[in-house]
């Protein structure tokens, strides 16, 4: 456990990432194109498949792979089944999308080559370890840090929950958007969500104090840290749940000894679209703003030494 | 032109032989902002087996662009676009599947079902002509948050596109029936 009572210097603001830049080099598209490419074949309108997975072949037909046909948009697939129009989760399909080769099957991907070459895989941009499904990843003195991949750090929301039997904390969080713009938010507080359109941040209360983190924003994310503030002294005991949408779990034990001022519990910086976690174990002398400076959050308007502006 | 039903398959590379970079935009409506504010579009390289790896597999907003650099977020007429370029897909790639999810987030839950249109289309980025447009597949859509629009596959050494609409509970579900870990 350490203790910190002073100011840091903040940390390194997390960089964009470069590498990758959406390409913007569509060009328009005509209203109304004069010479639409595809040509449609109308004859079998009404016998397109709704049902992927199991097709019926209409074998009185040439076969559509033979390089004569005569339209390449064929339309006169398998059989309609307007009761499924949409398959619905309950009834996963075997094969999401079946186009798997069949000798008389109008998809025959059976040309492809032999043996692909397998795809190179890029080095890891960040340290490891990787958070996985499974058991949970514990983060410790030892290993504290751990990086989400960017599917983990876009998809769902990241739920952290402050599972402690400990009376009396207020679960908060000190945040850093993309944009610049800085804050926190308090169990108890003036706001349970950050900023207040829109937000990425969201308290909740379920059967545990929890922190929801809306990952479709992920990108408007720059940092945050995670605190939770006793109302008195308090022996930390309890664990800090960290859960994916996938439900990759992350575990920090909250076995940080006796302390009457706020804990900064976990960290989290957006890298490169990757978050970063790292469990901190910092217990602070002071009260929420504090905690906060000494994470480097000194730039929260704050209306008393517990409040900060919203 | 008509529209590609569910289903239904059309040939690129064959009637379109000079194309070699399709663009892949999905358009949607809907009355719900907060439902538009998290439908997140995403295309996954899978293998012969129907499979993807991971992030180096999977193009969204937070993975602008495959590892491979074959396909890549882009920005155009459409809601959400992504740019394929078809020579450069590698061999292992088998097809391409194009999907919508509602990220469900902090925002009150939203569903598919309240969308009033949701098409997908393919454009040649050479010329900007629209090559072929799904039909509406809104309308058979209720409390999925997830559906798979489209998938381009090889076919006889070229590349076709099919119209699927297989919608799911959550893009948990989907994820794992493509083989992604989250």
């Amino acid at each position: 456990m350490r203790r910190r009572a002073i100011a840091r210097p903040p940390a390194p603001a997390a960089t964009i990432d470069t590498r990758h830049p959406g390409r913007a080099t569509t060009p328009p598209v005509p209203a109304s194109p004069s010479a639409p490419a595809a040509k449609i074949d109308t004859t079998h309108p009404g016998r397109s498949s709704l049902d992927l997975s199991a097709p019926t072949v209409d074998t009185s037909r040439p076969d559509r792979t033979a390089p004569a046909a005569s339209s390449s948009l064929d339309l006169s697939g398998p059989k309609i089944d307007t009761s499924h129009p949409g398959r619905s989760a309950a009834t996963p399909p075997s094969d999401p999308l079946d186009l798997s080769a069949r000798p008389s099957d109008p998809l025959d991907l059976s040309s492809r080559p032999a043996a692909p070459t397998p795809r190179p895989k890029p080095a890891p941009a960040r340290p490891q370890p990787r958070a996985r499904s499974g058991p949970p990843t514990l983060l410790g003195p030892d290993t504290p840090t751990v990086t989400l991949t960017r599917l983990q750090s876009g998809v769902g929301v990241l739920q952290v929950d402050l599972v402690t039997t400990v009376p009396g904390l207020r679960l908060g969080a000190a945040y850093e958007l993309s944009d610049g713009r800085t804050s926190a938010i308090v169990d108890g507080g003036h706001a349970d969500a950050a900023p207040p359109t829109r937000p990425v941040l969201r308290l909740t209360r379920d059967r545990y104090a929890g922190l929801r983190i809306d990952l479709r924003q992920t990108r408007s994310l720059r940092r945050l840290a995670v605190l939770a503030v006793p109302q008195t002294a308090v022996d930390w005991t309890g664990t800090l749940v960290v859960t994916t949408a996938g439900g990759a779990r992350m575990e920090a034990p909250l076995d940080l000894g006796h302390g009457e001022g706020p804990a900064v519990l976990l960290t989290a910086y957006v890298v490169d679209g990757e978050i970063v976690l790292r469990a901190e174990r910092e217990l602070v002398t002071g009260n929420l703003r504090d905690a906060c400076l000494a994470f480097g959050y000194d730039r929260i308007t704050w209306a008393d030494d517990r409040t900060p502006a919203s | 032109m008509a529209a590609l039903q569910r289903g239904a398959n059309a040939e690129l590379t064959r009637e379109v032989p000079s194309l070699r970079t399709a663009v892949v935009g999905v358009a949607w409506q809907t009355s719900e902002a907060a439902l538009a504010d998290n439908l997140v579009f995403a295309a996954l390289l899978c293998d012969a087996g129907g499979k993807a790896s991971g992030d180096d597999d999977t193009v969204f907003f937070n993975q602008l662009r495959s590892a491979d650099g074959s396909v890549s977020v882009a920005t155009g007429s459409d809601r959400e676009q992504v740019e394929v370029d078809l020579p450069d897909v590698p061999a292992a790639v088998d097809r391409i599947v194009f999907a919508v999810y509602v990220n469900l987030g902090a925002a009150p839950r939203r569903t598919l079902g309240q969308l009033r249109t949701l098409t997908l289309r393919v454009v040649n980025a050479a010329d900007g002509v629209e090559l072929v447009r799904s039909e509406d597949l809104a309308p058979p859509l209720r409390e999925e948050t997830a559906v798979v629009l489209a998938a381009l596959y090889r076919h006889q050494g070229g590349w076709k596109i099919r119209v699927a609409g297989d919608a799911y509970a959550s893009i948990t579900e989907l994820a794992a029936d493509y083989g992604v870990p989250l």
